[in-house]
């Protein structure tokens, strides 16, 4: 009885998420898609603080599929809307995806600059489809990841990184799977954690500030992912997202 | 002030808890609904009581040398009466009915007990507790009209003669004798006793069980619900932990089945 009713509640994870490809939208997204990001973007330029140049933020999230790839590319591609030079990196050593998803090898990428095999213009790729972004690939994959991220090369890579880019952008693998952000966010001016609507538990995004606070990491706050809006509790809500999208139904 | 505001929040979270698994609820209270209806309707369609009241009136009358006295009569009480119910129910008043009845048993034949007492159970007697003057005897049978009829027969024939001969008054003088007397008020006849019943049971059970099941899948929804401890209410969740909302980016394409699931 209990677990039909938890059924009906809650699914069973779909395993074909975790494989699956970050989204990277495109011109013809829905307006109130691109207004999203673009208020989180907002969000960010106001909350992130910025010292020595540009300002580095992290995306992590509790745990794998929760959209931490799919919101660092697309505010990476917002962020250059405002003209803004950005760079996203790829820290996900071990699964990370985005040289995947501009169609490219991962190799050579980060965990190859660390290990000192090539150079550092052999990694910075510069995306043609988006005037202003360029983007760190994975590198060849590795399970000494945190070791690599928490070495001097990466700091000083993100100090040489935000002294030439106004926003630099790193994806990470999950917190509570891994360490491997633990190493990275401290190092950058602001953490983003993702956490997805109806799927993270809200004690794991608990723990997941703990750990980042714990660490030293500066938590700018939470990004929902995949809201999807409950149908019967439809109640007005405030906020510019909102705003925009009644004014233009009107 | 402050805490019934809370107490409202809850409420209302909960009714749209409710209402949001409002089809799980009514297809619990219509599924309870139509098998109690279905129980009601079993357990009694084929429960048919036929049988009757009647009514008699006892009373004490005296006699002086043989004439009777008006004005003189006494009566009942409390106490004659239940002793007169009692005479009526005991073995000896049900052998004195099966003697009369065809393929009776007799005492020491197989089933003599069994018969007894589907007899007293088929018979009670009362009386009327105001005055003491009435003796009703109600008879009821399952599913036998015939034999609630023979039954009606041997009342008839024997009640009288039976609380005349057993209700004996002591006599006070020589003189005077008093008899007790007991009439049938108006002729009895047998009828179906529980029509409609079986609807009424029918719709009673399925009722009950309805009310049972609605309430019992309310409270396993709200239950279910609380179990639930993924993030859902993201503006409740950031006021309760006091953290920031920096974005929400909705479900990319609305359209497609990319619905994670956890
Ligand atoms: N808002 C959204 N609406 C619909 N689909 C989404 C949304 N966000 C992410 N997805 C999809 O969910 C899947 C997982 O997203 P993504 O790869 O960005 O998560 P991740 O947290 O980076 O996962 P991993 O930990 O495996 O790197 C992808 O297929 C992505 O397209
Ligand atoms: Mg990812």
């Amino acid at each position: 009885m209990i677990n039909f009713f938890k059924k009906l509640s809650k699914k069973s994870f779909d395993p074909s998420l975790e494989n699956a490809l970050p989204t990277l939208l495109d011109e013809n997204a829905p307006f109130r898609v691109k207004e999203a990001f673009r208020n989180l973007k907002v969000v960010l330029t106001v909350t992130t603080p910025k010292n020595e140049g540009g300002a580095a933020i992290t995306v992590t999230s509790s745990w794998p599929a929760e959209g931490k790839s799919t919101i660092a590319v697309n505010s990476a591609v917002m962020f250059t809307k405002s003209n803004a030079k950005v760079v996203l990196v790829d820290a996900d050593l071990r699964r990370g995806k985005l040289a995947k998803l501009f169609s490219e090898k991962s190799k050579p990428g980060l965990s190859d600059y660390i290990v000192g095999d090539v150079e550092y213009s052999d990694i910075i790729r510069p995306v043609a489809a988006y005037p202003g972004l360029s983007y760190i690939a994975r590198g060849t994959k590795t399970d000494a990841a945190y070791e690599l991220l928490e070495s001097q090369k990466m700091k000083d890579l993100i100090k040489k990184l935000k002294a030439e880019y106004d926003y630099v952008i790193i994806d990470t693998p999950p917190l509570l799977s891994v360490s491997d952000a633990l190493a990275i966010a401290p190092e950058t001016d602001g953490t983003v954690l993702v956490a997805r609507h109806k799927f993270t538990n809200e004690k794991d995004i608990e723990e997941s500030i703990d750990l980042l606070k714990y660490f030293k990491a500066n938590v700018l706050g939470v990004a929902v992912n995949d809201h999807v809006e409950d149908k019967l509790s439809r109640k007005h809500k405030s906020g510019l997202y909102y705003y925009y999208s009644d004014y233009t139904a009107k | 002030m402050e805490r019934q505001d809370q107490n409202e929040i809850d409420l209302s979270h909960v009714f749209r808890v409710i209402l949001k698994r409002l089809w799980i609820v009514i297809v619990a209270t219509v599924a309870a609904a139509i098998v109690g209806g279905v129980f009601g309707y079993v357990r009694y369609h084929d429960k048919n009581y036929y049988g009757t009241t009647i009514t008699y009136d006892v009373s004490i009358v005296s006699y002086v040398d043989g004439n009777q006295q008006n004005g003189t009569n006494y009566s009942y009480t409390d106490k004659h009466m239940t002793r007169m119910t009692e005479l009526l129910s005991e073995d000896l008043f049900m052998e004195e009915l099966m003697s009369g009845i065809d393929g009776a048993p007799k005492r020491d034949e197989a089933g003599f007990g069994a018969y007894v007492s589907a007899l007293k159970s088929a018979l009670h007697f009362s009386y009327n507790e105001e005055n003491f003057n009435g003796l009703y005897v109600t008879i009821r049978v399952l599913n036998n009209e015939k034999f609630a009829n023979t039954l009606l027969k041997r009342v008839e024939e024997e009640v009288p003669l039976y609380v005349q001969e057993h209700m004996i008054i002591p006599t006070s003088g020589d003189t005077t004798k008093y008899q007790t007397t007991c009439e049938e008020q108006s002729i009895a006849t047998i009828g179906l006793m529980n029509g409609g019943q079986t609807r009424r049971e029918a719709v009673k059970f399925a009722l009950i069980l309805g009310a049972a099941a609605f309430v019992i899948s309310c409270i396993a929804v709200v239950i279910a619900d609380s179990t639930d401890k993924r993030l859902r209410n993201y503006e409740k969740f950031s006021e309760r932990y006091g953290i920031t909302v920096l974005g929400v980016i909705p479900r990319l394409n609305e359209n497609t089945e990319t619905e994670v699931q956890k």
